[in-house]
C-alpha cells in the first residue's frame, strides 16, 4: 500500500529516538516503533493529547506477533487517529503494558494474552477474559490446533462410530 | 434444700442481670443507630448472572456490598464467546456478512454496514450514490429501533412497563419495514460488499415517511410518558454518575460517553457514506448520570429521523450494487480499518488481507466490550438498587461483548 512520509510534522518531532509517523491507505496515521521503546512512545502520545485508548489487537506471523493499537485524540481540532504498530517474537511473546496510562487497555490487553499469547509487563490482572482459565492453548494462533479437546480413540464404542470417524478424516 | 434454693435465686438473679445486660446493649445500639457511620457491617460478596432478566444477555459479575453500598465489582464475561474472529479466517469476505449479524443482535444493520465498509475500502471498491443513501436510510432506522428497545427495557427496570407497549408497537413498524426489504426482521444480512443485496421494494420510501411523520409526534408523548416520569425521574437523575475524564480513560464511547459531554460521534468526526450532506445535530449532556444516558438516546432518535427525511429527499434513482464485481474479492495485500457509529458506540473492523479469498486476520472493535469494561468505574459507591439501572443504560450487547 501506498505510504506518504510525515515525518517532521506536528507532533512527529516530539517522538523520541528516530521514529516516524507515515500515512497507510488502509489505516490513515501509523507509528511503528520497537517493542523496547512501545511504553515512551505511547506516554509521547498520551502527551500529545491522545486520550482514547481504543484496542490492542495481534495478526501472527509465522514468527512474530505483530501488535496494532489504535488510539484517538478528542482533543485535537481534526479528531485524529494513530495505529501504533509493533511486533514481539513468538519466542519471546512479552511486552510492556499500557493500562498505567490508559486504564481502558486493561480488558483489551486480556484479550490478546488470551487469544494470542502475548504477555504484557506490567499489567494488574493478567487472566484469561473469554476461555475458561483451565483452558489450553491460545485459539487465534495460527498454529492453534483443537487436538487436545477431541474424544480419545479408546472412549469411542460401537464401529458405527469409528467407521464415521475414519471416514471424516481421510 | 436451702442450698438449692438459693441457686435457683442465684439463677434467677443472674437472669435477671443478663436480661438487664440485654436491655442496655439494645439500648446502646439505638444509640448507635441515632449515627449510622458507627455501624459495623461486614462486606458481603454477591453473585450476579451469568443468566440474570436484568444483565441483558449471559454476564457475570461479583458485587461486594457493604450495607447497601456497592464497594467493589469484579465482572466476567465470555459465555457468549463464539470466537467470530477465528471463523472470519476460514470463511470468504462474502460469507462472514451473515455472521456480523449474529455480533450485536439488536442492530445488526450497523455490524453488516461497518464490516462491508472495510471491506470495500481495502478492496478500493466505489460504492453507487443510491446504495449509499439506502444504507443511510436502513442504518437510522436500525438505531432508531435499538434506540427504541433501549428506553423500553431502561425503564422496565425502573418498574415502567407501560411505555414497553408503545416503544414496542413503534419498533414493530420498523422490523416490518425491514422486512420488506430484506425479509427478515431481525438478522437481515442486506448489506453486500459493493452495495446492497435488494433494491428497495415499490413504495416503502412513502411508507417509511410516513412512519417518521407518525413517529415524529408520538416520540414527544412517550418522552413524556417516561422521560417525565418523577418516579423515573427520581430513581434515574445523580445515580451511576461518571466524568468525562474517567469516561475517556475507561474507553467509553457513543451515548455513554456523549453524555459526560464529550463530543464524539463517528458520523461527525470520521464521516463516511453521505452523512456529510446531512444536516444534523450531535446530541451531547453533561451530567453523565444514568437519566442523562436515557435522554440522549430519545434524543437521538429524532435526529435520526431528521437524517432519514433528508435522505429520503435526496436519494437518486441508479445501480445499486458496484459494477464488474467479481464474485470472490480478493483485496490486495495490505491493512485497513473502518468504522462507523452504531447505536452503541464506535464500532470497527480491522481486517488485514494477504491478497488471498479469505481474511488473514479480521479484529471487531465493539462498543458493547468498551462500554462494559467502565461499568465498574460508574457503579462502585452507588446503593445496590441502582447498579442494574447503570447496567442497563450502557445497553451492552453480550454477542458483541464476548463475539
Amino acid at each position: 500500500m501506498g505510504s506518504k512520509d510525515m515525518s517532521g510534522e506536528g507532533h512527529g518531532e516530539r517522538m523520541p529516538g528516530q521514529v516516524k509517523i507515515v500515512q497507510e491507505a488502509g489505516l490513515g496515521y501509523t507509528l511503528t516503533v520497537k517493542r523496547e521503546d512501545l511504553f515512551k512512545a505511547a506516554l509521547g502520545l498520551k502527551e500529545a493529547g491522545f486520550d482514547m485508548f481504543m484496542f490492542v489487537s495481534g495478526v501472527d506471523y509465522p514468527d512474530t506477533i505483530k501488535l496494532r493499537y489504535r488510539l484517538y485524540s478528542t482533543k485535537r481540532k481534526n479528531k485524529l487517529n494513530i495505529f501504533l504498530k509493533t511486533e514481539v517474537p513468538k519466542s519471546d511473546p512479552v511486552v510492556d503494558s499500557l493500562t498505567p496510562i490508559w486504564p481502558s487497555a486493561n480488558w483489551h490487553e486480556r484479550e490478546t494474552y488470551d487469544l494470542f499469547g502475548v504477555k504484557f509487563r506490567g499489567h494488574p490482572d493478567m487472566r484469561r477474559i473469554f476461555m475458561p482459565d483451565d483452558f489450553v492453548g491460545h485459539p487465534l494462533r495460527k498454529d492453534y490446533s483443537d487436538n487436545h479437546m477431541l474424544v480419545k480413540e479408546e472412549f469411542i464404542q460401537g464401529t458405527v462410530i469409528k467407521g464415521y470417524r475414519e471416514d471424516n478424516s481421510k | 434444700m436451702g442450698q438449692e434454693m438459693s441457686k435457683i435465686e442465684e439463677a434467677k438473679n443472674l437472669t435477671q442481670n443478663q436480661i438487664l445486660e440485654e436491655l442496655e446493649e439494645q439500648l446502646r445500639v439505638e444509640e448507635i443507630e441515632e449515627q449510622p457511620d458507627t455501624i459495623k457491617t461486614e462486606e458481603m460478596v454477591i453473585n450476579f448472572g451469568p443468566q440474570h432478566p436484568s444483565a441483558h444477555g449471559v454476564f457475570r459479575a461479583l458485587f461486594h456490598v457493604n450495607g447497601e453500598i456497592v464497594t467493589k465489582i469484579e465482572p466476567m464475561i465470555g459465555y457468549l464467546h463464539r470466537c467470530f474472529e477465528k471463523i472470519a479466517e476460514n470463511r470468504t469476505y462474502a460469507q462472514f456478512v451473515p455472521f456480523t449479524d449474529r455480533m450485536d443482535y439488536v442492530s445488526s444493520m450497523h455490524n453488516n454496514w461497518a464490516y462491508v465498509l472495510t471491506v470495500e475500502k481495502l478492496a478500493g471498491i466505489q460504492v453507487p450514490e443510491r446504495a449509499e443513501y439506502i444504507r443511510v436510510i436502513v442504518g437510522e432506522l436500525q438505531r432508531i429501533a435499538s434506540h427504541l428497545l433501549f428506553l423500553s427495557t431502561a425503564g422496565l427496570e425502573a418498574g415502567a412497563v407501560t411505555p414497553l407497549q408503545y416503544y414496542f408497537d413503534e419498533r414493530e413498524r420498523i422490523l416490518n419495514l425491514f422486512e420488506k426489504v430484506c425479509g427478515a426482521r431481525l438478522t437481515y444480512n442486506y448489506m453486500k460488499i459493493g452495495g446492497v443485496r435488494a433494491d428497495l421494494p415499490d413504495g416503502w420510501l412513502e411508507e417509511t415517511l410516513s412512519f417518521v411523520n407518525r413517529l415524529k409526534k408520538t416520540i414527544v408523548d412517550y418522552d413524556r410518558l417516561l422521560l417525565g416520569n418523577y418516579i423515573f425521574k427520581k430513581r434515574m437523575k445523580g445515580a451511576g454518575k461518571i466524568s468525562a475524564e474517567t469516561a475517556l480513560a475507561q474507553g467509553l464511547t457513543g451515548p455513554p460517553l456523549r453524555s459526560t459531554g464529550v463530543a464524539y460521534d463517528v458520523r461527525k468526526s470520521d464521516p463516511y457514506s453521505v452523512y456529510p450532506r446531512m444536516d444534523f445535530e450531535m446530541v451531547v449532556r453533561f451530567q453523565g448520570d444514568n437519566y442523562d444516558r436515557v435522554v440522549i438516546r430519545s434524543e437521538e432518535i429524532k435526529q435520526s429521523l431528521r437524517i432519514i427525511e433528508q435522505a429520503i429527499e435526496q436519494i437518486p434513482d441508479g445501480p445499486i450494487l458496484a459494477p464488474g464485481l467479481p464474485k470472490d474479492i480478493r483485496p490486495p495485500v495490505g491493512e485497513a480499518f473502518g468504522h462507523i457509529e452504531s447505536s452503541r458506540g464506535d464500532l470497527g473492523y480491522f481486517i488485514v488481507s494477504d491478497g488471498s479469498l479469505k481474511p488473514y486476520r479480521l479484529k471487531i472493535q465493539g462498543p458493547s466490550f468498551a462500554n462494559l469494561q467502565g461499568f465498574p468505574a460508574m457503579a462502585e459507591g452507588s446503593y445496590f438498587a441502582d447498579v442494574v439501572l447503570t447496567l442497563g443504560t450502557l445497553d451492552p450487547v453480550f454477542g458483541e461483548v464476548d463475539r
